[in-house]
């Protein structure tokens, strides 16, 4: 299976084929309308709900799938490629791109639900790169470590090279995770991780590195 | 899809959207800060709470102990509820000016302290009884519990100290030092001022 070819994609054809399968359920047609003209409403009120959802994107590439509920704030750039994948249906997507930044996610990014990406500066996110549930990506600290805790500090960047999973829980604040890196379950990314390795614990070690 | 002409004033309409509300750092609005107090009336109302505590997202409120909130305590809404919760016999309290963001759970069986001007991120989780172990948690001012920490029972953390983002407390955290990792260990914060900023 492509990165393309999410097993939930095409919702409309997937939808019809379990209403005719399974008449009488909850989902099934008004009597009088033909099946096909109920999944073709479905269809385009789905599309509306997901232009309505990106209406704050300033570019989304072709063929992007959204489930659930995707909140987009902030008067930021935030680009999506190619058929990204933001699954929300456990629990929202924060996308926020304050004044200035910019937030990229690259061709056949998945987003897992719970997840808040917050952009001061700038947050890159590679092709095909899988964020799973309940991550938080920041590019900065949001308040000073000490002293006046209100102040804004200067912000960093996030990177997210091509191909890099991010575990469960894990947070990246101002990090760089090389390419096809695989990052564990509630690792905290705080600096430049090489490609191709795997890394996991809290502070994070680098457990192993793939051969390529 | 819509036209092209309808995109367009589509576009404009957006581009004054956020030239008027252009950033979402802007401060509440007189009306969603009144509304956030109205809604914080209602959902504390079996609580001792102090004036103009604000609640602008939901917030889950459990009393069945003593539960006490100083003046001007914030609660931000987002993707997850906020969770008070105080068990019978329980007391926590949370002292004024303090802040927390979306998700936060505090859970409390005996005693919850919680300063001054401190701050909660998102996602993080504070109680004083777990399956192995019991003890009263005490949080003193200035403290800065960031994204998706987790205190648990027993701990004293500091005032001025920062828990950093995902770490888990087990052990009392010094005044003005940074509690970090899993289990977390305390860093004194003036070896931090000479680190670099974030991302360099």
């Amino acid at each position: 299976m492509g990165p393309g070819q999410h097993p939930a994609m095409d919702l409309s054809i997937h939808e019809a084929s379990i209403m005719s399968s399974q008449p009488g359920r909850m989902s099934a047609p008004i009597s009088g309308l033909s099946e096909g003209f109920v999944a073709r409403v479905r269809d385009v009120a789905s599309r509306c709900r997901v232009a309505y959802q990106f209406r704050n994107c300033t570019r989304v590439g072709p063929c992007p799938e959204v489930l659930g509920r995707l909140w987009v704030h902030g008067g930021g750039r935030v680009v999506f490629g190619q058929r990204v994948t933001l699954d929300a249906s456990c629990a929202p997507i924060e996308i926020h791109a304050f004044a200035g930044a910019e937030i990229e996610l690259g061709d056949d990014a998945v987003i897992e639900g719970g997840t808040s990406i917050e952009a001061m500066r700038s947050i890159r996110i590679g092709a095909g790169c899988r964020v799973r549930m309940h991550c938080k990506i920041i590019d900065g600290h949001f308040h000073a470590m000490d002293g006046r805790r209100g102040d804004l500090v200067p912000a960093g960047q996030v990177v997210l090279e091509a191909g890099v999973v991010l575990g469960p829980n894990s947070i990246v604040v101002a990090g760089h995770v090389g390419e096809a890196t695989v990052v564990a379950a509630r690792v905290v990314v705080t600096r430049r991780v090489r490609p191709n390795a795997v890394i996991r614990g809290f502070p994070a070690t680098t457990e192993s590195r793939r051969v390529t | 899809m819509p036209t092209a002409s309808a995109r367009v004033l589509f576009a404009e309409a957006r581009e004054l959207y956020r030239l008027v509300f252009a950033d979402g750092r802007a401060p509440f609005t007189k009306l969603q800060r009144a509304m956030g107090v109205a809604r914080a009336s209602i959902l504390f109302r079996q609580v001792e709470h102090g004036v103009r505590v604000n609640a602008t997202g939901y917030v889950r409120v459990v009393a069945r102990g003593r539960i006490r909130i100083g003046d001007q305590v914030q609660f931000f809404g987002g993707m997850v509820p906020t969770r008070v919760v105080c068990q019978v016999g329980g007391e926590l309290t949370i002292d004024s000016l303090s802040g927390f963001n979306y998700g936060v759970s505090i859970d409390c069986a005996q005693r919850i302290h919680i300063g001054k001007r401190c701050m909660f991120g998102s996602m993080s989780s504070v109680r004083d009884r777990a399956e192995d172990r019991s003890g009263p948690v005490v949080i003193e001012d200035d403290v800065w519990v960031a994204h998706g920490a987790i205190i648990e029972p027993g701990v004293r953390v500091g005032a001025g100290s920062v828990v950093a983002a995902g770490s888990v407390v087990f052990a009392d955290v010094p005044p003005h030092s940074l509690a970090l990792g899993n289990p977390a260990k305390s860093v004194g914060m003036d070896l931090l001022r000479s680190a670099a900023p974030a991302g360099s």
